[in-house]
């Protein structure tokens, strides 16, 4: 692998390594607890 | 390696491994039918055409998890070189599994709304601010494309109409790709999924890649001693017969040594194929191979051997008290080095 590709695959997967964990945990901490109704969802309007 | 652009250069070994990938993406996925069922919520049941569209979704992103695995775990280990071969076969495989995945999931829920499946798709749903209810879709999409984007340049058409350079760059696409497909199954289906197996497989992929890049690349960074305008390449005898090292030059390419027949020899370390890293490939019938594909340069001057025509740079090398000495400053592609007599 050439340096400057190896030099941003480090950077990359540094930044990954931080990122891909973040993602997993935020969705489980935002996700909701206990009995709950659907969420709305926003249609956008008809033609 | 061909002399001529042929869609597949089939072989008996890409044959094999074909068959095993697809054998074990239909075990997967007729296992998860057969399994999903029982492991579903009284309160929420699950209907044939979702768990169908899971069994291909979660295959998808665990084959996108292994190939992402490969190259880092056989630059940590030898022993996983065999799955680095045909990793673009991988690779096409899991984009036709996405595409199913997509298919159905775009047939079951978008194909009854007021506008055209693919505008609901893009218009239905444009909550973009909470995380219950977030538009996932997108970033599905967007690993998707990325996915049959490299699929489609995945030949080495591609690959030399590119450059390597440039393929290379393009190909590093799939890192963006991967925290894409992330972030849809953790605002998609982990929202909804009572069972935690799926956060916790999705956890482990993420992190053991992630991991697995950043191991690999540490293992890469010590800088070898610069005396007079030679590099200090290690002890001879750490270099065994038929097998290479690679030292980095400060600012400069990766060089390759290898011992062969009782002399070593060096040449850049970046295959012409794919820029592949040939100090970790082994001597063959008197030629380097590379470990990504196979492609083949004799030591002594780095040229393929005839029909082939690629050519390596090469450079000097002396012995001083038992250590290697290379002179960074690269031959001319093809130029002839008398390898140095190794005790």
């Amino acid at each position: 692998m050439k340096q400057r590709h190896r030099g941003a695959h480090r950077v990359i997967w540094m930044v990954l390594a931080g990122l891909l964990p973040a993602v997993v945990l935020l969705s489980l901490v935002l996700r909701p607890v206990g009995p709950t109704e659907a969420p709305q969802i926003r249609l956008a309007p008809p033609k | 390696m061909t002399e001529r652009y042929v869609p597949v250069g089939w072989n008996g070994t890409k044959i094999v491994y074909d068959a095993v990938v697809l054998g074990v993406v239909g075990l997967y996925v007729s296992v998860f039918l057969w399994v999903a069922p029982s492991f579903q919520h009284v309160t929420s049941p699950l209907d044939d055409y979702t768990i169908r569209m899971n069994a291909f979704g979660t295959c998808a992103f665990l084959l996108l998890s292994l190939i992402l695995s490969i190259g880092p775990a056989a630059r940590l280990d030898a022993r996983f070189l065999p799955l680095l071969y045909n990793r673009r076969h991988l690779g096409v495989i899991a984009t036709a599994v996405a595409v199913t995945h997509a298919y159905l999931a775009l047939d079951w829920y978008f194909s009854y709304g007021p506008f055209d499946r693919f505008e609901m798709l893009l218009r239905g749903n444009t909550s973009y601010f909470q995380a219950h209810g977030f538009p996932f879709e997108v970033f599905g999409i967007f690993t998707l494309l990325v996915m049959l984007l490299l699929a489609a340049t995945s030949h080495d058409f591609w690959l030399r109409f590119l450059t390597p350079s440039v393929w290379k760059g393009l190909h590093m696409a799939l890192y963006a790709a991967y925290l894409s497909v992330v972030a849809h199954i953790s605002l998609g289906a982990l929202q909804a999924a009572d069972n935690p197996l799926l956060a916790v497989v999705t956890g482990l992929c993420a992190v053991g890649v992630a991991a697995l890049h950043v191991a690999a690349s540490r293992r890469r960074m010590v800088a070898p001693t610069l005396v007079e305008g030679w590099l200090d390449a290690g002890p001879v005898t750490a270099i065994a017969d038929g097998h290479g090292i690679v030292v980095t030059p400060p600012d400069a390419e990766s060089i390759a040594i290898f011992r062969h027949a009782g002399g070593l020899s060096a040449v850049t370390n970046l295959c012409a194929h794919q820029n592949g890293p040939l100090g970790e490939g082994r001597v063959i019938d008197g030629c380097i191979t590379c470990p990504w594909h196979g492609y083949q340069y004799r030591v002594e001057d780095g040229c393929a051997p005839p029909p082939f025509t690629e050519k390596l740079p090469t450079f000097r090398l002396r012995i001083l008290d038992g250590r290697v000495w290379v002179d960074p400053v690269a031959n001319p592609p093809g130029t002839f080095v008398q390898p140095v007599a190794a005790p």
